[in-house]
């Protein structure tokens, strides 16, 4: 006869993988938690560099997850990871969000923000920051999937086989539209600082 | 003979080695073997690294938003009001301010009418019409 029942070791949520995780998640929120601490601050800088406020990547991300635990007994893995499950979330609420915002064009609070706190910074800063502003306002200027493609890349840090499964499309063509991507910002970049060039040189000239 | 890594390839490799290596050297190093016209991509790629360095979400907003999800427990109004506050568009608080003047400058003129009456009504009374 057993004196002491004994109890279950409570599992190290950590070294489970994202399916296992997954399928606890059905179950028990705890496992969703663990889901959530892995994935929540790249879901939100994805968000965040897709819409250039923080104010909004808050909201949109915690509409990510909120969407992602309501429907998490409807996801299976056919092929595609949880990770590009969640990405896919947080695309299509982009995506919603920037259909809204073509109707009222807000500025970004952050916008008014930086230009504030550079006013007072260095010269070489302002020139700096000015730079990659011309920088992200290209990327910006480029079509949907070419911007999707770069954060992914630059903010996520993510693989051309893992962006592939995000995207649904292989990772070969993922290779290729990102060359291609790279090939068209490098051509804008060079023919916006070749029509400073020549505004600078009717300056002087005038 | 040396086998040159076709451009695509290159591209991946050199942004890869610069998010996930150790920056420039390793950007430097994923373009040998390359064609020369890959170096002409670097300048932009290091400045895509820095415009989209990623950024940390605040600590507040982290844990509440973990403790809606697996408590229930809805996030306090104040974090709502701060997300829900800044997006108010410009044209509502144009609005909301010409209301509000508009109600002041009313109160004010119905004031003045109010003193101009009660003066008017110790002078004395004008005489009837036809008499």
């Amino acid at each position: 006869m057993k004196l002491f029942k004994r109890t279950p070791k409570p599992v190290d949520l950590t070294t489970l993988s994202d399916a296992e995780l997954v399928e606890m998640a059905r179950t028990e929120k705890g496992a969703f938690g663990e889901l959530y601490e892995r994935y929540v601050k790249r879901i939100y800088n994805y968000v965040y560099f897709r819409t250039g406020s923080a104010h909004d990547a808050e909201d949109l991300t915690a509409r990510v997850f909120t969407r992602a635990m309501a429907h998490i007994g409807q996801y299976t893995d056919r092929g595609l990871p949880f990770q590009a499950w969640l990405y896919r979330i947080a695309h299509n609420l982009t995506a919603n969000w920037h259909r809204d915002q073509g109707r009222r064009k807000v500025i970004p609070l952050e916008d008014y923000i930086t230009g504030e706190l550079l006013g007072d910074a260095p010269d070489y800063l302002v020139e700096d920051e000015e730079e990659l502003e011309m920088l992200r306002a290209a990327v910006r200027r480029l079509p949907e999937d070419r911007q999707q493609l770069l954060m992914l890349k630059f903010v996520d840090g993510l693989s051309n086989a893992e962006i592939g499964q995000i995207m649904d499309k292989t990772e070969g063509a993922i290779k290729s539209l990102y060359h291609r991507t790279l090939t068209a910002l490098r051509d804008e970049l060079q023919g916006i600082s070749s029509d400073e060039d020549d505004d600078t040189r009717r300056k002087h000239r005038s | 003979m040396r086998v040159q890594t076709p451009l695509p390839d290159a591209l991946t490799a050199m942004t890869d080695a610069l998010i996930h290596g150790n920056g420039d050297a390793d950007l430097r190093r994923a373009a040998y073997n390359a064609p020369v016209e890959a170096m002409t991509y670097a300048p932009m790629l290091r400045g895509m690294a820095r415009a989209y360095a990623p950024v940390e979400p605040s600590a507040d907003f982290m844990r509440d938003l973990k403790t809606e999800l697996l408590t229930g427990k809805k996030r306090p109004v104040r974090v709502k009001a701060a997300i829900v506050l800044p997006r108010i568009h410009p044209t509502g608080w144009a609005f909301a301010g010409g209301f509000a003047t508009l109600g002041v400058v009313l109160l004010v003129l119905r004031g003045i009418g109010a003193i101009f009456a009660s003066r008017s009504s110790q002078r004395p009374m004008a005489r009837p019409i036809g008499q």
